[in-house]
């Protein structure tokens, strides 16, 4: 397990090496970033200082070497040509609206999936299987933007419950985490179910059965347990994705988060933010990935005690 | 596998008629959606992209207000929705089956070549796609657009191909690992065979179904994200009427003219909810084993 560990966190390092070195030689490969800050009535004086204090006089390895040596030190990806601050202090700004978003949309898709997933299980080729199973699929045949303005247009236009967008009011984010929520919950419902059905065939299900233990008992305790498993494994994957990757959602709801703040950079066409957005992303990404498999190290003991 | 087959022959009346009419519904939709993209000048009363600033906002016929003229009313510079709808459905299907022949064609000769040579080769292209897969989609094509420079129909299939051959590749070296196992490869080998020969006949047709299935709901997914594109800003500029951006153009509308934005947004659902079904449908007839995916 240490050794397993161990291999794995390498992995992880070289992975955020990997990243950083690829989103920077990308975001260069589109041409001078200086070109897109001076203003073409600038004075050859005026361009030269620009490139001096953006550190773009310098070849390009060397300006890879400054950028890689800022990252790993001082933790500085560069400043926004948007905003004209350091990029760090907001992606720092934005993080904990993503993460909120996150968490609460999260619950959302658990409420939603768990339950109409069990019982599909149980029922399986009944009515309530078939109509789980239909609306899994048009859960996923659902554009995200779709479902945003529906509720926008029902509970914030009609019934005025909840606030049209951004993040003013605590209720501000039931609407977004629904969108998102909703979106997710199709897939773990599909998981759920498949999961489940795996276990409830399992001989300890027959057993628990045979020795007479009640029936609900059977399928929440001994069943859903060992279910959860893969649906555990598979919503660490999935939040560390609309930490990310809620930019429909963000920019329907005008919620300030990463997935915002990366549209409104490619629209302004901000590289380093552009930069920094995706490296903060991917490596929120690499580091979940890393934790699943401490997680499932945990939770699965074939895999804790190999080698 | 009995138990789930008497199971599901004693399904309910309605689960079972649903079951095997679904998929002509949506064959029949998905028809309708091709017919009309093909067709679209024929179809489209009006030019989607010509505006008539005293017809603004008229709402869709079953309103008050609303006319056969525009069926489903104008949007805020006057331009026929239905016309509109029509012609957008060109790019939806454009994007999301031009970008999966091109990226399941590269995929599925890359993956074949991995799953042939094995070894450092295979290693290599492996890495290459765990590295191509590790960030959300529609993440990475925002900012590969944004790198592109200037969105246009071909450089939103450029990125898709780039951000999606990885997938297909996988696939295809997986189960060129299994084929390349068979007995018929050696004796393909002994009587002479080239490696192109044995790749294209011997390894491609059985690899074939599988990839067909995994093509059609892909299909569904990419003119998702195609959508995602054009609604954030990034994808086919206007006034072209593509749907993602219709939608985006009638946001803020929502208040007063749903319309605008609502009914280019039922058509992607329904045309992505058509295509995933008829996906659904064939890999139960193909590969059942590929539910798991």
């Amino acid at each position: 397990m240490k050794r397993f560990l161990f291999v794995r966190f390498l992995q992880a390092i070289v992975s955020l090496f990997m990243l950083v070195t690829v989103v920077f030689f990308l975001v260069r490969l589109t041409g001078d970033p200086a070109l897109r800050m001076i203003p073409p009535q600038a004075t050859q004086e005026v361009a030269d200082n620009i490139r001096r204090v953006f550190g773009l006089d310098k070849p390009v390895g060397i300006q890879y070497l400054i950028f890689l040596r800022e990252v790993v030190l001082d933790f500085h990806l560069g400043t926004s040509q948007f905003f004209m601050r350091p990029v760090t202090d907001l992606l720092s700004m934005r993080i904990w609206a993503s993460l909120q978003l996150a968490v609460a949309s999260m619950f959302v898709a658990f409420f939603i999936a768990l339950p109409l997933g069990v019982y599909s299980a149980i029922r399986r080729g009944s009515r309530f299987d078939y109509i789980a199973r239909a609306f899994s699929i048009a859960g996923g045949s659902l554009p995200s933007f779709l479902v945003g303005l529906l509720l926008i247009r029902f509970f914030a236009v009609e019934l005025r419950w909840f606030p049209i967008c951004c993040r003013s009011e605590p209720l501000s984010i039931v609407l977004p985490a629904l969108t998102l929520g909703w979106f997710v919950s199709a897939a773990f419902m599909r998981l759920t179910r498949s999961s489940m059905l795996e276990v409830l065939d399992a001989e300890y299900v027959k057993l628990a059965r045979i020795k007479g233990v009640n029936e609900g008992l059977v399928i929440w305790k001994h069943a859903l347990k060992n279910a959860l498993l893969p649906v555990v494994t598979y919503s660490t994957v999935v939040f560390a994705a609309i930490v990310g990757g809620a930019i429909v959602v963000e920019t329907v709801f005008a919620w300030p988060g990463l997935g915002k703040l990366l549209v409104d950079a490619v629209l302004t066409r901000d590289f380093p933010m552009i930069q920094g957005t995706v490296i903060l992303i991917g490596a929120i990404f690499i580091a979940t990935n890393f934790m699943t498999d401490i997680l499932y190290g945990f939770l699965n003991p074939k895999i804790r005690f190999a080698r | 596998m009995t138990d789930a087959q008497t199971l599901e022959a004693t399904a309910s009346r309605a689960a079972r008629l649903g079951r095997t009419r679904v998929p002509w519904f949506s064959l029949a939709f998905l028809v309708i959606v091709v017919v009309s993209a093909i067709f679209a000048p024929w179809i489209a009363p009006d030019d989607p992209e010509l505006g008539r600033l005293r017809d603004r906002l008229i709402p869709p016929f079953w309103q008050e207000g609303g006319s056969m003229d525009h069926i489903f009313g104008t949007d805020l510079l006057g331009r026929d929705v239905f016309s509109r709808v029509v012609f957008g459905a060109r790019i939806s299907l454009a994007v999301g089956f031009l970008s999966v022949a091109i990226a399941g064609t590269v995929g599925s000769i890359i993956g074949m070549i991995a799953g042939y040579y094995k070894g450092w080769v295979d290693a290599l292209l492996m890495r290459l796609t765990d590295m191509t897969l590790a960030l959300p989609l529609i993440l990475m094509a925002i900012v590969l657009v944004a790198i592109l420079g200037s969105p246009s129909f071909s450089k939103v299939v450029l990125t898709i191909v780039i951000l999606r051959w990885a997938f297909y590749a996988r696939q295809v070296r997986g189960e060129t690992l299994a084929v390349m196992e068979q007995p018929y490869i050696d004796l393909a080998r002994i009587s002479g065979a080239s490696t192109r020969r044995i790749l294209f006949r011997h390894v491609l047709p059985n690899v074939m179904p599988s990839l067909l299935v995994l093509a059609t709901l892909n299909v569904a997914l990419i003119i998702l994200v195609e959508a995602s594109l054009s609604f954030l800003g990034a994808g086919i500029p206007p006034p072209t009427p593509a749907w993602g951006l219709m939608v985006a153009e009638g946001r803020d509308l929502i208040k007063t003219s749903w319309w605008v934005s609502i009914i280019p947004g039922v058509a992607i659902f329904l045309t992505v909810l058509a295509v995933n079904l008829a996906g659904d449908w064939l890999r139960d007839r193909v590969d059942p084993r590929l539910r798991q995916i």
